[in-house]
C-alpha cells in the first residue's frame, strides 16, 4: 500500500512527467494505424481508379506488316463485337466501327472517293456526327437508329439524293452497284437502299455495318474494319484483353520484342489510352509500397522511443525507488509498481486508438509498443534497485 | 547476545585495473542500546560495511546474524522493512511527500493502518523538534536540519531496533550536527535501539559508547 501511495502522490503532484509520457506514447500508439489507414486509403483509390477512370482500346488506319492487306480483318475485328467468354467483346463496350465497299451509281466507275461506308454508331465516324459539323436531314423516324442492325437503308449524299425521285409510296430509294474497297475485279453486286437521311458531307453513303457484313458473305469477299474504337468494360480485366490483343498486334506489351510483329505477322496499330489510369494507379501504388517500406522502420523507431521514454520515466525517480528498496520494498513489488504506472499511462493511448481505429487495428504493434514501453520501464526499476546503495549515497 | 553480530565479512569490487577489497574479514558484535561509532579514512571501507550490516549489500564471504538468525538474501527485504533502518548523509526523504507522509511510509510497509501510521509519524516528528507546522511541507521547503530530523523521524517511526546512520551530519552546521547527534545518542539509550553512526567526525566518535576504527577495509585493535 505504501507503494501505492508514492504513485498515487507522483501522479497527483508531479502530473507533467506522467502526462507527458502518456501523450507520447498515445501519439506513437496512433502512427501504427494511421499508416495503415493511409495505406488504405491509398488501396482504395486504386480500386475507385480501376473502377473510374476510362480506357479506350483505338484501332485505327489499320495497315498490315508490309503486305498488301489493308484493314482490320473481319474475324478479328468480328470479336469485339461477341461478347462471348474467350472474345475481345468480353472485355468491351460501346464498339464504334467502320468498314466500307465502293459503289458506283448506274454506268459510272468506281473510285475510292465514292463508298458505302457502314458504321455500328452515328458516331462511328466523328466527322459525320452534327458535333464534327455535318448536317443529317432525317427524312423518316429512324433517325441516328438506322446504324443499328443491317436493314437495307442508308443516309445519301445531298448532290446523290437531288437526282432521286420518289418511289409510288413516297420512299426514296436508291440502287448501287458495289465492289469490295479495295475493289477486286470479278467481285461485285448490286442492292437497293432507302434513303433514311440525307448529309452534306462529301460523296459517301453511309449504312449500318451490319449491311456492309451481308454484302461482304454475299460477294465472297473478305471484310476489313477501316477503323474501330472500344471502351474497356472493367479495368481489371484490363490484362487479359491486352493478351488477347497481343496475339494480333504488336506494342501491347511495351517490353516486349519491338520487332515481333515482323516475326509473327500481326498487325502494329492497337492503342490502348490507358495513360491516365496507369499514371494514376502507378503513382498510388507507389506511395503505397513506400508506406510498407517504411512500416517497420517505423515501428522500430516507435518503439524504441516508448522504451526509452518509459526507461527515463522511471529512471528520472531511480533514488525514490532505490529508497523504497531499502526501506523495505520487495524489488519485484516495485518493478510491478513500474509496470503498473506504465501500462496506466498507456490506457489513453490504447483507448484512443481503439475508438479513432477500431479495437484490433495494428494490434501487433501496440502490443510491441506496449512491451517495449514495459521492458523499459522495469530495466529502469530493476536498475535503480541493484544499485540503490550508491545512489541513496548520491548527494541531491 | 549480542543484537547483532557479523563474522569475517568480506566484500570487494572490481575495476577495470585491480580488485578493491573494501571489506576484508571484518568481524563485530552490536549490543542493543549501545551507541557506536565506526570511524576511519576516506575509502577504509565504512559505508561498504554499513551497507553490509544494514541489509543493502550482500557480503561476498562472511555471516550476519541479528537476534541469533542468519541474515540470508531471502530475508533481507523483511529485514530492512523491520529490524533495520538507515540514516544518510543526503537525507533520501520522497521529494514529492509531505514530511508526514515520509514518516508513515515505513509505517504503511509494516502493514500498519493509515490511522495508526499517522498517529506514530505525528509522534516522532515532534518528538524530534517538527510540530504540526512542518507535517504538510515538502522536503524542499525545510532546512538540512530540518530535512534530517524528518529522516530520523522517519526511522524512529519504523521501530527497528537497528538503526544505521552513515554520516548523518555531514551536510549539516556543527551546531545542528550537534543536535543530530545528541538525538540519536538519546534514541539509543532511552529506545534501547543500537545505533551505529559512520562517522568522519571525532567529536562524535567521543560520545560514542564505543568506537570501531576501520583501514584498509578491516578493523584496527
Amino acid at each position: 500500500m505504501a507503494l501505492w501511495l508514492y504513485e498515487r502522490t507522483l501522479l497527483l503532484r508531479r502530473p507533467i512527467r506522467p502526462l507527458s509520457a502518456a501523450l507520447l506514447l498515445c501519439a506513437l500508439m496512433l502512427f501504427p494505424p494511421l499508416l495503415a489507414r493511409q495505406a488504405d486509403v491509398k488501396r482504395a483509390a486504386v480500386e475507385n481508379a480501376l473502377d473510374s477512370i476510362p480506357v479506350s482500346v483505338v484501332l485505327s488506319d489499320i495497315r498490315g506488316t508490309g503486305t498488301e492487306d489493308i484493314g482490320l480483318p473481319r474475324t478479328i475485328g468480328d470479336g469485339f463485337f461477341d461478347d462471348r467468354p474467350g472474345t475481345t467483346g468480353e472485355y468491351v463496350y460501346g464498339v464504334l466501327a467502320k468498314s466500307s465497299v465502293c459503289y458506283s451509281i448506274g454506268g459510272e466507275g468506281f473510285t475510292s472517293e465514292r463508298r458505302l461506308i457502314g458504321l455500328s454508331a452515328l458516331e462511328a465516324e466523328r466527322g459525320f456526327t452534327p458535333a464534327g459539323g455535318n448536317r443529317i436531314e432525317w427524312l423518316g423516324c429512324e433517325g441516328e437508329s438506322l446504324f443499328y442492325g443491317s436493314r437495307e437503308a442508308c443516309a445519301a449524299p445531298k448532290e446523290l439524293f437531288s437526282a432521286l425521285e420518289p418511289d409510288p409510296d413516297g420512299v426514296y430509294r436508291v440502287r448501287l452497284r458495289l465492289r469490295p474497297y479495295p475493289a477486286a475485279e470479278m467481285q461485285e453486286t448490286q442492292i437497293v437502299l432507302k434513303v433514311a437521311g440525307v448529309h452534306d458531307r462529301g460523296a459517301d453513303v453511309y449504312c449500318p455495318l451490319g449491311l456492309i457484313r451481308r454484302i461482304c458473305t454475299d460477294m465472297a469477299a473478305p471484310m476489313y474494319y477501316d477503323s474501330l474504337r472500344a471502351e474497356v468494360k472493367s479495368n481489371r480485366g484490363l490484362p487479359a484483353l491486352k493478351a488477347l490483343l497481343s496475339e494480333h498486334f504488336a506494342g501491347i506489351d511495351p517490353f516486349a520484342d519491338p520487332y515481333e510483329y515482323m516475326r509473327k505477322g500481326v498487325y502494329a496499330a492497337a492503342v490502348i489510352h490507358d495513360e491516365q489510369l496507369n499514371q494514376t494507379v502507378d503513382a498510388l501504388e507507389k506511395d503505397i509500397r513506400t508506406l510498407e517500406t517504411l512500416k517497420p522502420f517505423l515501428l522500430i523507431f516507435e518503439c524504441a522511443a516508448a522504451g526509452f521514454a518509459s526507461f527515463f520515466l522511471v529512471h528520472s525517480r531511480r533514488r525514490e525507488l532505490a529508497l523504497a528498496c531499502a526501506l523495505g520494498v520487495r524489488m519485484r513489488a516495485a518493478v510491478i509498481a513500474a509496470a503498473a504506472e506504465l501500462l496506466i499511462l498507456l490506457v489513453p493511448g490504447a483507448a484512443v486508438r481503439n475508438v479513432i481505429f477500431g479495437f484490433g487495428a495494428e494490434a501487433a504493434a501496440l502490443g510491441s509498443i506496449s512491451v517495449c514501453t514495459l521492458s523499459g520501464g522495469c530495466a529502469a526499476a530493476l536498475a535503480a534497485g541493484a544499485r540503490r546503495f550508491e545512489l541513496l549515497k548520491e548527494s541531491e | 547476545m549480542a543484537l547483532l553480530k557479523a563474522e569475517e565479512l568480506c566484500y570487494h569490487y572490481r575495476t577495470k585495473a585491480q580488485t578493491v577489497r573494501a571489506v576484508d574479514g571484518v568481524s563485530l558484535e552490536l549490543e542493543r542500546g549501545g551507541f557506536y561509532a565506526l570511524t576511519g579514512r576516506s575509502g577504509s571501507g565504512k559505508s561498504t560495511l554499513l551497507s553490509l550490516l544494514a541489509g543493502l549489500e550482500t557480503p561476498m564471504s562472511g555471516r550476519i546474524t541479528v537476534n541469533g538468525i542468519e541474515l540470508k538474501r531471502d530475508v533481507l527485504t523483511l529485514y530492512r522493512r523491520n529490524t533495520a533502518s538507515v540514516i544518510f548523509q543526503s537525507f533520501n526523504l520522497f521529494p514529492l511527500m509531505t514530511v508526514k507522509e515520509n514518516c508513515m511510509y515505513p509505517l504503511l510497509l509494516q502493514k500498519r493502518s493509515e490511522r495508526d501510521a499517522e498517529r506514530i509519524a505525528c509522534g516522532m516528528l515532534e518528538k524530534v523538534g517538527l510540530d504540526g507546522t512542518y507535517f504538510k511541507r515538502l522536503p524542499a521547503q525545510l532546512s538540512g536540519g530540518e530535512q534530517q530530523r524528518a529522516a530520523i523521524a522517519r526511522t524512529l517511526a519504523a521501530g527497528t531496533e537497528l538503526v544505521f546512520a552513515d554520516e548523518p551530519t555531514g551536510n549539516l552546521d556543527p551546531k545542528t550536527g550537534g543536535q543530530i547527534i545528541s538525538l540519536l545518542r538519546s534514541v539509543s539509550h532511552d529506545e534501547k535501539r543500537c545505533v551505529l553512526v559512520v562517522t568522519h567526525d571525532l567529536s562524535i566518535a567521543d560520545a560514542a559508547d564505543a568506537v570501531f576504527r576501520m583501514s584498509g577495509g578491516r578493523l584496527e585493535e
